[in-house]
């Protein structure tokens, strides 16, 4: 096995990435703290900011730092050893079924594990669904 | 959470206090004394990577993290904090205990001839 995953070219791995990771992100006003927080379900991923778009531009930047360097460590344990909390995957449910309309995707920019850190291709896509503030 | 903070007299009746906000270089330095976590730079500025023994990502049992900071790349918020705690197994009360004493050791102590140089 480990020596079939290793052969997996650099585009393969970007194909493979884009279908292994179908993620979710959901966004909102945390009254608590005043300001707002975008949570990725799969991964537990968060991200803070003082408006909801910075919020989820910072989510796509973590996720394309995670999903490329989980190409290159191929240590899936870790990715997903931290979902977002229960609470969270509640509220996606919640609103995704009152507001279907309002889910956006995402396109990662992934980078190869063999590319320069300019090389970057199109891949993964995130579901995101910004709540009501 | 609760959107409703206790009163005042009841907050100090809290089992332990809130994860505060941090200032990014205290918080590496408190993660790496009590928990053994590294901190590793990224090629963005403001994205921090924090892993765990034995700091070899390949290795399943390794654990690591980005982490996005704010302003400027200087501070994280409690929300941030509370995932690195997550990922690490690290809970809260152990980790406040943590910064407590970290906080403590900056703390100058209250001189006794306060009142009479007021």
């Amino acid at each position: 096995m480990e020596t079939s995953t290793r052969a997996t070219s650099d585009k393969d791995m970007i194909n493979w990435a884009s279908q292994l990771f179908p993620m979710r992100a959901l966004a909102e006003y945390d009254k608590k703290y005043g300001f707002y927080v975008a949570y990725c379900l799969e991964t537990g991923s968060v991200t803070t900011a003082d408006d909801m778009k910075t919020a989820l531009v910072m989510m796509k930047e973590v996720l394309e730092d995670e999903v490329s360097r989980v190409m290159k460590s191929r240590n899936l344990a870790n990715f997903f050893s931290t979902p977002a909390p229960f609470e969270i995957w509640e509220k996606w449910e919640k609103f995704a079924q009152e507001h279907p309309g309002k889910i956006e995707q995402i396109v990662l920019d992934l980078k190869a594990p063999k590319a320069g850190n300019d090389v970057r291709q199109p891949a993964a896509r995130v579901a995101v669904l910004a709540a009501a503030a | 959470m609760s959107d409703n903070p206790l009163p005042a007299s009841q907050s100090l009746q809290q089992p332990h206090k809130q994860i505060p906000e941090m200032e990014l270089s205290d918080f590496i330095k408190l993660m790496k004394s009590h928990f053994g976590i590294g901190c590793e730079p990224s090629d963005k500025e403001y994205l921090v990577r924090f892993v765990s023994k034995p700091y070899s990502e390949q290795a399943e049992s390794c654990r690591a993290l980005s982490v996005m900071t704010h302003n400027k790349g200087t501070r994280l918020s409690p929300h941030n904090i509370k995932q690195v705690l997550a990922k690490f197994d690290i809970s809260e009360k152990q980790f406040m205990e943590a910064h407590d004493l970290l906080m403590n050791k900056r703390v100058t102590p209250i001189r006794p001839d306060l009142k009479e140089a007021s």
